[in-house]
């Protein structure tokens, strides 16, 4: 060993790896490096081909028919977007409802995650208690947390509408079977789950330099002009980046709805996946669901572009 | 929860009564924030004739005994857990292992292809499950393998959660090329230096990416609901539904509420003994899109 090492760096000190594998000395080392790297990613290779390129195709073909998976996929064409777009009432208010809900909860949590944020940047006391306590229930899982708010919007059960009652006498609506609550009450439920955006937002907040408030102080600027000329704006990448996170996930909000509202009342919660299970999974129109998977496709493509291409207006990246 | 303090300003009557302001805020919302879970404790412990006294917040007697009846009498949810262990374990140690090992490839090795298959892998991310759900549900059906556990196994193992890959790669490209060097000159090959050079370089990141790998294998309910039929195979999101969406559920809000604590208390036991990898987790996962 220590001789091939010797030898080796001595008559190509650039490349000891040869000397290092005698086994391989056949192959140059840029191929024998190449043969590694693609023995690492090939998991990843086949994975990527059996469970998502693969999958992905199989839903462009699937798209184009219709499948109840007894009978063999029969070829239709465009057939299902047509009906989608021109002939399901149910699709449109899907839509709608996502698009209400996206418009909601996005801006939403990360206003009220960049508030508490700004409240818990502190070295006060007892702030990590404050912080924990914020955070906590941000990790309570999606499921546990939607059985959670299930119990306590129950109107007869529930904690929320006997408490109102009692203490201040009010006649709180039925939330989640009354079609113009149910949607902010599951909104809500993201909002009470705000914790992991605050801490996001809390270490983006703590890169900001010092020095760019004290310049500010000693120009005299208040709390509000503080808030909105500096922290806001350095603020802005991590903004941008969970204005995407946010709209992504928002499009597919499947578990928390199933389990509250299942869509209802009246569709009022019909979000995109709880249509495309339904139709999918339920009635077994697998090409049509197939089709609505593509379009969903399209429309979180689309926005992601959007926003990317106007990010340079308003994001800041002076920064890093 | 730690962070870098606020630079410390000298404190001046007005700074006294801001502080104190904040501080009144912040426990009012703090309370807020908690009440959910304390009232999801104190329901999981009260009789039955309790829950029509929602607001009488002290369960009185304490029945301790809703929990039995609900892990291992009226309902299965010791199996539950169980089985939530088994599935989660398993697809955490395989996104670690795959990711880590994909990541490796990526992050230190010069190969043909390799950006534009990058490229391609960080493209996956932005495509939502549901584009790939219906026809990997008919791939598992195809290979026999609905009602079992290795649709929720398999994938792990086969590097599909792109983003772990992807945080992983970022974090082995600030590992110095010349240790792998002098690992190689000692005679490693590309494997004996990941696993003995490059992983036990990695604990923090190889943690932040175990815990968010069990966050989401823990929560996960589409998959188990697409794959799973037989109740002794249920996952506890699974069981959890289950419980709710029988008829019968007004007269067990207690033993929902227990169900419920069940489900949350490993990963609040997980949070608390790993603390310092969340908030790491956090920030890894947030700052640097």
């Amino acid at each position: 060993m220590d001789r091939s090492v010797v030898d080796g760096s001595a008559a190509r000190p650039t490349t000891p790896r040869d000397a290092a594998v005698p086994r391989a000395r056949g192959l140059s080392n840029t191929t024998r490096e190449a043969l590694w790297g693609y023995l690492f990613v090939m998991p990843w290779i086949v994975g990527f081909v059996l469970f998502s390129a693969g999958p992905i195709l199989a839903t462009v073909y699937l798209a184009m028919t219709e499948y109840n998976v007894v009978e063999a996929p029969r070829w239709v064409g465009l057939r299902n977007f047509d009906d989608l777009f021109f002939h399901d009432p149910q699709y449109l208010k899907a839509l709608m409802v996502t698009v209400e809900y996206s418009a909601v909860r996005v801006p939403l949590v990360i206003v009220v995650g960049i508030a508490f944020a700004m409240l818990i940047n502190t070295n006060m006391r007892g702030v990590n208690l404050f912080r924990l306590a914020l955070y906590l229930p941000s990790i309570v899982p999606l499921v546990a947390a939607s059985v959670l708010w299930l119990w306590l919007l129950n109107p007869q059960f529930g904690f929320v509408n006997p408490w109102l009652r009692d203490g201040f006498g009010v006649v709180a609506p039925n939330w989640l079977r009354d079609e113009r609550t149910a949607l902010y009450a599951i909104v809500a439920l993201s909002v009470w789950q705000v914790g992991h955006t605050m801490m996001i937002f809390l270490a983006s907040l703590q890169e900001i330099p010092k020095d760019l408030y004290e310049a500010a102080e000693i120009d005299g600027a208040s709390l509000w002009q503080k808030t909105w000329r500096i922290t806001i704006p350095m603020i802005t990448p991590t903004i941008y980046f969970n204005l995407i996170m946010g709209i992504i996930s928002s499009f597919q909000a499947f578990a928390a709805v199933f389990i509250l509202t299942r869509g209802g009342p009246a569709n009022s919660t019909l979000v995109y996946i709880m249509y495309l299970y339904r139709r999918g999974v339920e009635f077994l129109e697998m090409g049509y669901a197939s089709a609505m998977a593509l379009i969903l496709v399209g429309i979180i493509l689309s926005l992601t572009v959007l926003i990317m291409k106007t990010s340079d207006r308003w994001v800041n990246y002076d920064r890093a | 929860m730690t962070g870098r303090e606020a630079g410390a300003a000298p404190w001046t009557s007005e700074r006294w009564w801001t502080e104190r302001g904040r501080w009144i805020v912040l426990f009012g919302l703090s309370a807020l924030w908690l009440a959910p879970i304390a009232l999801l404790g104190s329901t999981s412990l009260k009789t039955p004739q309790q829950l029509y006294d929602p607001t009488k917040i002290l369960p009185d007697p304490v029945q301790w005994s809703n929990y039995r009846v609900v892990l291992f009498e009226a309902f299965p949810f010791a199996r539950y857990v169980m089985n939530s262990l088994f599935v989660s374990v398993l697809s955490v140690i395989g996104d670690v292992l795959s990711s880590a090992f994909i990541a490796y490839g990526f992050a230190q090795l010069r190969f043909p292809g390799r950006r534009v298959l990058f490229l391609l892998m960080i493209a996956t991310m932005m495509f939502p499950f549901a584009v790939r759900m219906i026809p990997l549900f008919l791939i598992f059906k195809e290979l026999g393998w609905i009602n079992t556990y290795w649709p929720l196994i398999v994938p792990s193992f086969l590097g599909t959660h792109a983003f772990f890959i992807f945080l992983l790669h970022q974090f082995f490209l600030g590992i110095p090329k010349s240790l792998l060097e002098s690992a190689r000159i000692d005679g490693a090959n590309e494997i004996q230096i990941w696993w003995r050079v490059v992983l036990p370089l990695s604990k923090p990141a190889l943690a932040v990416v175990a815990i968010l790998a069990f966050e989401q294998s823990w929560s996960d309910f589409l998959s188990p609901l697409l794959y799973l039929n037989d109740r002794s195979l249920y996952t506890l999101p699974l069981g959890l539904y289950s419980l709710i969406s029988g008829d019968d559920v007004a007269a067990n809000w207690h033993l929902v509420m227990a169900a419920t604590v069940t489900m949350i208390l490993p990963v609040v036991v997980i949070f608390a003994l790993a603390q310092r990898f969340f908030v790491r987790g956090v920030t890894m996962t947030g700052l640097k899109g």
